[in-house]
């Protein structure tokens, strides 16, 4: 599971839940692989995200790197700042762990970099 | 119904048919991204990114790759798969997406909605994919289509059966395709519902309210889809101007599932779309959930009792009726793999014309039970509702994958898959594809037949209403009530008629490719009979003389050539039983009819390994099942289902003690009186002519008969009038065995001469010479197994122009041709006279060594050992001479001490099993490292294995018991003892036969059945090709340890049997626990230890789901296993003579056998069916339309049998 997709996950569906977001990561197996670097695709990702999140998450699994604590300005045209970015959002995998609900500490397994994020019948 | 029990049984529902069913989905590289889209796709901006909701294997996540595909999916083993591309995987859940609101810039919801039980469920998955969807996000929804081209639903919930998928290349398939499909497909997707079409419909549907179905015909009309598609739901337009020659299958199946689910089917769809229409929102979604209970009830309903079912009638599922109705309607249809079929059935029945030429009672059997196959087709239909609604399911399962193709595919997909698909795959694999279907087919029959059994009256009727072939029917009728002989003589007339329609028909097809091999077959019997023509002049003619005087049975099936051969080898006591009583026929005709199968499906096994081979395996198999049936009807107790994994064990078991003692007084009957015609100086021709098996057998029952007991005039009667003459035929029994007792040197000789015999004649083939003496009831028994394996191997040696059978070929030749020389030997040996004890321990000895030869020659095989089997078997057989030769010394040393001399047999016995599981075991081990075996293969084996030691276990409990008996005997009078060794010796003889003749027999079974698993397992074949040979050794091999404790199980059984014998009162009972107890152990064997043939069913059920191959495989084994034991069977019969109670027992037997056979059959492919509610043309739009107010609808088309709509996400409060 890549971190841009941690970015977009919540445990809101669960009963009782109202934001579940952001979900805590706790990655025993994160692995870190080669992506080609799009300026364009990571520019355009980023209004996307919500930097806190992201900045929290790549810290919580000590992948933060020199990833800077806000956006700057002019990410567009910022190459290095770019890579950083694309570092962290895209080459870093968590292949196992657990995604953790903030407010209810339910665990969502991350196997083979696949989170589950199944819920019971009775969470719904 | 309470909301929470709506959304229990909906839950429910989609886990049974859907998740479950996903998460065996099978990743099919055929399907491919529908091209809208990916045009969808393409057309959002780099950067963006989107979700696919239900991705699948991932197809549609590496479209483009300039956005950031995040794939959801609810199956783990699919998103496994998807994860393996390198894609970003989540598994989650439509109903409960984990994202955040408005996150994602696309959401893809291809072929999700649809499976999802109510509408409410699908309101809730439409507003979840659109909370996650950011403002001016798109969204592409696709559901599956009412209004198909080429399906027609009845009902909007529907279970579509789905097996994996195949990769059946059809070229036909876009032929019809652009025909039917061109106006749909072809032409671009008309926007049938743009915002504004889709107020008009609201409108209208406000206004008209009822009328909307009418409305939707109008419009379907409009838009070029099939206006008889669209317009029927309930009424299936017969004659449509669009059918193609699939269709109308198609059609009538509808029909049969359409007309059970119309009556309770009714157009609530309308009725709530209407209401909702008119109502409310809130109230309308009530309704909608209402109109969901019904969907839900019709859907759960129905679908719940298919996987029931299915669970309980596997038949249906693996080949759904469908396809056999197909089959007979394909057969008009002119493809390649139509005539593949057609040649497959026509060749069971041309087998089943030459054998029911000699119409001989007998002859007639097994033509019977040949053409049986056909009438199994024609059977299939009963199960007609369930069956036709998976063949829709199978049509829309195609379709559901998914693939653009799947329109075309669909089209020719349902009628080949059901019927031919499986052929299809033969056309390409040829032979395989061939056995898995027969095999699959002749699953489904016997299937089939259980349930027929179960539920024997309704065939009938069912049978009738179909009208397939008359014949059919009474041959249906025949075998199922078979308890009485009239039956079988309405059978045999049936046959007969059969025979002669389908002889016409299977003579243009594939007559030629049967006839070649029952040529082929003769040939060699013929090659083997001059071989060793100098034994078989003496005895041979002799009993050719004899069984003509006997009955005419014996000379038509001398006569039938092929049939009489097998018939008579093991049959002679058949012939005799079958001739006597009716009652008695009765089991005897099971057990003839057993026995006969053995002969035809031997052969065809053999033969099986060429496109012709699974042929014969599919004919070896209905026959097989319907032995089951025919013993079933006549034994409906229910005592026999649990059994059932004994039957097979019992009748193997049974007819050694039959052969034993039961040979002695019908064969005698029989033989006696021939046996005074015995000249050496017979003709050669007549031995040729008649099988020489059968002759030897009859000889050897003679030349006992004689020795033995003079009171043998009497016996012939019993075997005709068993019921009445069973006292007599026990005191008769009781005074022979006295008789025995006292010249026991003599008898003991006798039967230690047959031991000896072989051990010579195995050795030297030209004992033969020596063989002259008079055969005696050793020899006899002796012949019997031996008779029984050169019927198969004779068949296998015809069936060498199969290219798979090839090997096998080779073996049995060599086999074959060793077998002709036992017998002279076998006579020789009478003449040496060997002590009972030394016979029994020379017998030991050989299994002993014929097993550890035959673990050491399975690996030869698996590195291609054509010339190595031979070796092996040859080996076998010498070394089993020459170990009698130490069990003579040991056995001088025991002659005073019978039962202490049997008690060491079976002590060595099991110790020898024992040993060789060990071995086994360690072989396995290595062919799993030195070949890569798909791990359920592996564990398939480990569990063999684990049954194998049980059974080793309880074959020690059964000598501990037999060393009881045998002192209890003693008390007695040692006549009992010897007679139990005798009996051991004889079953050793036969298993010694069995296995060598299984070990090649299994082994060509299992590789086939390796084969169709590899078949069905496209992806994988190439693996099991490579562990095929050694799991067919590795099988193989097990197959012989079963069979060896199953033989020396019946000699147990056979100790007490004539214990019970002795006293006739309590022992009977005792014999009948014993042969109970047999049986289980037989059940074991074959399938797993337990004689539990509930666990059995589950065993093969989940090896057959985990490993298709496997599963396969100890199917295929089976039929081998039933082959090899029929004589025995028959043997039973004629023990049944003398001991009523037997004949219980051994009916129970046969019943158990029965079952067993089902759940052998159990092992076929499985069919899974997805819940699927298809939409009706503006369904989709209208759900979103009322329900998910933020989604604007850009387009929407009708795209591969798909309503797909293409939406936006807008402000609510905007508009």
């Amino acid at each position: 599971m890549k971190l841009l997709t941690h970015n977009m996950l919540t445990s809101k569906c669960m009963k009782g839940v109202s934001v579940g977001y952001p979900l805590a990561i706790n990655a025993l197996d994160v692995r870190v692989s080669e992506v080609d670097f799009n300026p364009e695709f990571i520019a355009r990702m980023i209004p996307k995200l919500d930097w806190n999140v992201l900045y929290g998450a790549a810290e919580s699994i000590g992948q933060l790197k020199d990833l800077p604590r806000d956006i700057i300005e002019n990410f567009e045209s910022n190459e290095d700042f770019l890579k950083k970015v694309h570092h962290v959002l895209m080459e870093v995998d968590i292949i196992n762990g657990d995604l953790i609900c903030p407010e209810t500490g339910r665990k969502f397994p991350i196997n083979n970099g696949i989170p589950n994020m199944l819920l019971n019948e009775d969470e719904v | 119904m309470p909301v929470d029990e709506r959304l229990a049984r909906s839950v429910a529902l989609e886990q049974a048919y859907v998740h479950d069913v996903y998460e065996e989905f099978y990743d099919n590289p055929r399907s491919k991204p529908w091209v809208k889209v990916e045009e969808f796709l393409n057309e959002l901006e780099p950067g963006s990114i989107i979700c696919d909701v239900g991705c699948g294997n991932g197809k549609y996540l590496n479209v483009n790759t300039s956005i950031f595909n995040i794939g959801g999916e609810k199956s783990n083993r699919l998103s496994e798969v998807a994860r393996e591309k390198e894609n970003e995987v989540i598994v989650l859940d439509n109903l409960a997406l984990p994202f955040r609101d408005e996150s994602l810039d696309a959401v893809l919801s291809i072929a999700v909605v649809h499976h999802l039980a109510t509408t409410e469920r699908r309101i809730c998955a439409l507003k979840e994919l659109a909370r996650v969807l950011r403002i001016g996000g798109r969204i592409i929804i696709s559901v599956w289509a009412m209004e198909q081209s080429h399906r027609r639903f009845e009902s909007q919930d529907v279970l579509v059966p789905w097996r994996r998928p195949r990769h059946i290349s059809t070229p036909s398939l876009e032929l019809t395709s652009t025909t039917t499909n061109s106006e749909d497909d072809g032409q671009p997707a008309y926007h049938a519902y743009t915002q504004t079409s889709d107020s008009d419909s609201t409108r209208s549907m406000k206004s008209k309210g009822s009328t909307f179905r009418k409305k939707g015909k109008t419009r379907t009309k409009g838009r070029s889809i099939d206006p008889g598609r669209s317009s029927s739901q309930s009424s299936s337009s017969l004659s449509s101007p669009n059918e193609t020659c699939y269709s109308f299958v198609r059609r009538a199946i509808q029909k049969l599932a359409g007309s059970r689910r119309v009556g309770a089917h009714r157009p609530w769809f309308l009725e709530s779309w209407t209401n909702c229409a008119k109502e409310p929102q809130p109230k309308k979604y009530d309704l909608n959930g209402c109109d969901c209970c019904d969907c839900m009830e019709n859907a759960q309903d129905i679908p719940i009792e298919l996987r029931r079912i299915d669970d309980e009638e596997l038949p249906q599922r693996r080949q759904t009726f469908p396809s056999s109705q197909l089959i007979n309607e394909i057969a008009h249809l002119k493809s390649r793999s139509m005539t593949n079929m057609k040649a497959a059935e026509e060749t069971t029945a041309s087998e089943a014309e030459n054998q029911s030429n000699p119409t001989v009672k007998n002859n007639d059997i097994p033509p019977e039970e040949l053409s049986l196959p056909p009438p199994k087709t024609t059977l299939k239909p009963k199960p007609k509702l369930v069956k036709q609604k998976k063949s829709m399911c199978e049509e829309d399962a195609d379709e559901a994958l998914d693939q653009p193709t799947d329109m075309e595919n669909l089209v020719h997909l349902p009628e080949l898959r059901t019927s031919l698909g499986r052929l299809q795959r033969g056309s390409v694999l040829k032979q395989r594809s061939l056995n898995e279907e027969l095999m699959s087919t002749d699953r489904m029959q016997e299937k089939e037949k259980l349930r027929r059994n179960i539920q024997k009256q309704a065939s009938l009727n069912e049978d009738l209403i179909y009208q397939r072939s008359h014949a059919f029917d009474n041959f249906k009728d025949s075998l199922f009530y078979v308890s009485t002989s009239k039956r079988f003589q309405l059978i045999k007339t049936g046959f007969t008629n059969k025979f002669k329609n389908s002889t016409t028909n299977i003579e243009k097809v594939t007559g030629s490719s049967l006839k070649n091999g029952f040529v082929r077959i003769f040939q060699n019997w013929k090659s083997a009979d001059l071989i060793s023509p100098t034994i078989p002049e003496d005895e041979p003619l002799e009993n050719l003389k004899l069984p003509s005087a006997p009955s005419v049975d014996d000379k038509k099936e001398s006569d039938g050539e092929r049939r009489p051969s097998k018939e008579d080898g093991s049959d002679s006591s058949k012939d005799s039983s079958l001739q006597s009583d009716t009652s008695v026929d009765s089991e005897d005709s099971f057990a003839s009819v057993i026995f006969v199968p053995k002969s035809d499906p031997m052969s065809p096994t053999n033969f099986s390994p060429g496109p012709t081979s699974p042929r014969l395996k599919t004919s070896s198999v209905p026959n097989s099942p319907r032995i089951k049936q025919s013993s079933c009807p006549t034994s409906p107790r229910i005592k026999q289902t649990p059994l059932m994994v004994y039957p097979l064990t019992k009748q193997q078991s049974s007819p050694k003690p039959s052969t034993e003692s039961l040979i002695d007084k019908s064969e005698r009957d029989h033989i006696i009186e021939e046996t005074v015609p015995k000249d050496p100086s017979k003709t050669l021709v007549q031995k040729y002519s008649v099988p020489q098996i059968p002759k030897f057998i009859r000889t050897s029952l003679n030349t006992p008969s004689t020795n033995i007991t003079p009171p043998s005039p009497e016996k012939p009667l019993v075997p005709a009038a068993p019921s009445s003459l069973d006292v007599e035929t026990r005191n008769e029994r009781l005074k022979k065995i006295k008789e025995l007792l006292n010249q026991k040197p003599e008898l003991s000789s006798k039967k230690s001469k047959f031991p000896i015999v072989r051990q010579t004649s195995v050795t030297n083939g030209k004992v033969e010479a020596i063989a002259k003496p008079l055969p005696k009831l050793l020899t006899l028994e002796l012949f019997n197994p031996e008779t029984d394996d050169k019927d198969s191997d004779s068949s296998c040696v015809s069936s060498p122009d199969s290219v798979d059978s090839v090997i096998s070929i080779n073996r049995e030749r060599k086999s074959q041709a060793n077998l002709p020389f036992k017998f002279p030997a076998t006579n020789d040996k009478r003449h040496a006279k060997m002590s009972l004890l030394e016979a029994a321990a020379d017998v030991a000895h050989t299994l002993d060594e014929a097993v550890d030869k035959v673990i050491k020659s399975s690996p030869r095989r698996k590195a291609m050992l054509k010339t190595g089997d031979v070796l092996s078997i040859l080996q076998r057989r010498y070394s089993a001479d020459t170990t009698p030769l130490l069990g003579e010394e040991c056995a001088e040393n025991w002659d005073e001490d019978c039962t202490k001399h049997l008690t060491d047999f079976a002590d060595k016995l099991s110790e020898k099993l024992l040993q060789e599981i060990d071995q086994y075991q360690v072989k396995t081990r290595l062919c799993n490292s030195n070949y890569n075996f798909d791990d359920p293969y592996i564990s398939r084996l480990s569990e063999e294995l684990d049954d194998l030691s049980k059974l080793s276990a309880e074959i020690q409990k059964q000598n501990e018991y037999l060393s009881k008996l045998s002192d209890s005997d003693k008390l007695l009078g040692k006549k009992p003892a010897k007679c139990k060794p005798s009996e051991c010796e004889c079953v050793r003889t036969r298993n010694v036969n069995e296995v060598n003749n299984a070990k090649p027999s299994v082994v060509d079974s299992e590789c086939s059945g390796h084969r169709g698993g590899g078949s069905n397992h496209n992806g994988e074949e190439s693996v099991r090709s490579t562990s095929r040979p050694c799991g067919g050794s590795a099988e193989g091999e097990v197959g012989v340890l079963s069979k060896m404790s199953s033989s020396t199980k019946p000699t147990i059984r056979l100790g007490t049997s004539s214990d019970s014998c002795d006293s006739e009162k309590g022992s009977s009972t005792n014999s009948m626990v014993s042969s109970v107890a047999t049986s289980i152990n037989f059940g074991p064997s074959i399938e797993s230890n337990d004689g539990y043939s509930g666990e059995s069913h589950k065993d093969t059920n989940s090896m057959s789901r985990h490993s298709d191959g496997g599963s396969t495989a100890s199917l295929n084994s089976f039929p081998d296993w039933k082959a090899a034991r029929r004589p025995d069977s028959k043997a039973e019969s004629t023990l049944s003579l003398d001991s009523p109670r037997r004949q219980e027992t051994k009916g129970l037997i046969s019943e158990t056998s029965e079952d067993s056979l089902p759940t052998d059959n159990m092992g076929g492919e499985i069919t899974y069916h997805r819940y699927y509610h298809v939409f009706r043309e503006g369904e989709l739009d209208q759900l979103i339309e009322k329900y998910v107010e933020n989604l604007h609808i850009i387009s929407s088309y009708y795209d591969h049998a798909s309503w797909c709509i293409i939406a936006e996400k807008v402000h609510v409060w905007t508009i």
